[in-house]
């Protein structure tokens, strides 16, 4: 399956340094329609404005966490197949299963590298 | 209060006694003046017990409640339960600390070697100097998501400071501690630190001390003979403090300088530390990093991607090989 390097992407995360490294780490990868979001609530009223092709969140925000938003997503009949990464500090078991739990399609821990992002990127949307 | 009636009741019990002169006492007599007396002594030790035990009381209380405020201050639970989340929260911050000393550090050698790398790289193949700028750019985009990890970490032992400073305060107040006792506490302490200790503030907060031009300004308004006498003798650049002074030798000695030169000031605040040493050590330090990360590296390749689940203990930090497990 062919990846569309244009799709739209929507990345979601409180702290402006992240949504810039992941925007550039995305762009050296190819993408670059993205789109930024500084919280779940946000980034929910974003995801039902325009369609995205994925989104890659954070866990720990305010006020909607990224977990919140990740079950809001998976609630919404518009949303709910929606390609969905997390990226977080969060590192413990509990988290991890529970974002699976929630239907995450793959996860990611901070700090991360370029190389893990473009893995998990296949993992989730196919070879490019 | 009825410590004070108790001696009156008795005279009056006396008094009625003697006013009967000598005549013979009927045992009734006695009986009534000692039932009397038993009434009052009692009432007395009845009062005197109820003081007694309510200060004790508030005593108990008193030591009760300080101990709790101590116990909740405590670092380390020493019953060994951890449900509660705060027994361990000292211990928790220092080590949130050390983790963003360590985390600046790294992000901050990267970048540095990636610069360096940019910095020194051959220009003639022109598709080899471009990847070689994107990874090291590369590279430094992803040493800079230090700020999002630290940012959260400074904010945990923030809360901490806040907890403690809760507790300090109920302490501080259930001990019944004065604003006169913290100023003088405050003082002694002050008159503690020396000259030199008073200087070092660390960094100031946005908004506190002074800018770049203002300590220009400064420095241009000086007098120049103030820094060569406030300055400590070890000034290997200047020659007149190795100069003994009776030498009275008639061309007027060029001791006063001028102004400093922009060299000399150099020498001055680079005295103490060689930077060349610095980066020596550092660059060693970061190799014999380097060669034991590859090593674990080398060594963790070619074990086979282990099974999901089993191997996560619950509540345990996982590395994302454990989660990639998971996903499959």
């Amino acid at each position: 399956m062919a990846v569309d390097l244009g799709m739209p992407i929507l990345i979601v995360d409180d702290y402006k340094t992240m949504l810039r490294i992941v925007r550039n780490l995305l762009k050296q990868l190819g993408f670059n329609n993205v789109d930024e979001a500084t919280d779940g609530s946000m980034a929910l009223e974003k995801a039902r404005a325009k369609s995205y092709s994925l989104i890659i969140s954070d866990w720990n925000m305010e006020p909607m966490t990224g977990y919140e938003f990740l079950k809001e997503v998976r609630a919404d009949t518009q949303l709910k197949d929606t390609p969905f990464i997390m990226v977080t500090a969060e590192s413990k078991t509990d988290n991890v299963i529970a974002a699976k739990k929630a239907g995450v399609n793959n996860y990611i821990v901070k700090p991360f590298n370029a190389a893990t992002l473009k893995t998990k990127l296949v993992a989730v949307l196919g070879d490019f | 209060m009825l410590n004070e009636e108790l001696p009156r009741q008795i005279e009056l019990l006396v008094d009625n006694l003697r006013k009967n002169g000598d005549e013979a006492r009927s045992l009734t007599d006695v009986a009534m003046v000692t039932e009397v007396l038993i009434g009052t002594m009692q009432a007395f030790f009845k009062t005197v017990d109820t003081a007694v035990y309510k200060e004790c009381r508030q005593l108990g209380e008193y030591i009760s409640n300080a101990r709790k405020e101590i116990a909740s201050l405590q670092p380390v639970d020493s019953t060994g339960d951890d449900d509660d989340e705060r027994s361990d929260r000292l211990p928790r911050a220092g080590m949130e600390l050390d983790a963003i000393v360590q985390a600046t550090e790294d992000a901050t050698n990267t970048i540095m070697e990636a610069a360096e790398e940019i910095m020194g790289a051959d220009i003639s193949d022109v598709d080899a100097y471009q990847a070689l700028t994107t990874d090291a750019v590369m590279r430094i985009f992803e040493a800079c998501s230090f700020q999002d990890i630290t940012g959260q970490r400074v904010s945990k032992v923030v809360q901490t400071l806040h907890h403690i400073e809760e507790r300090v305060e109920e302490l501080s107040q259930l001990l019944g501690v004065s604003e006169k006792d913290i100023l003088e506490s405050k003082k002694a302490e002050a008159d503690k630190i020396t000259e030199d200790q008073a200087l070092l503030a660390g960094p100031a907060l946005h908004g506190e001390g002074i800018d770049q031009s203002s300590i220009d300004a400064l420095l241009n308004d000086m007098p120049p003979p103030a820094t060569t006498s406030e300055e400590p003798a070890p000034e290997p650049t200047e020659p007149t403090s190795k100069e003994p002074a009776p030498k009275p030798t008639p061309p007027p000695a060029p001791e006063p300088p001028k102004a400093v030169s922009p060299k000399q000031l150099d020498n001055m605040f680079e005295e103490d530390f060689d930077p060349m040493a610095d980066i020596a050590a550092k660059e060693e330090e970061k190799k014999a990093k380097e060669e034991a990360a590859a090593k674990k590296a080398a060594s963790a390749e070619p074990i086979p991607e282990p099974e999901p689940e089993p191997n996560m203990p619950a509540g345990e930090e996982v590395s994302q090989d454990d989660i990639d497990a998971l996903f499959g």
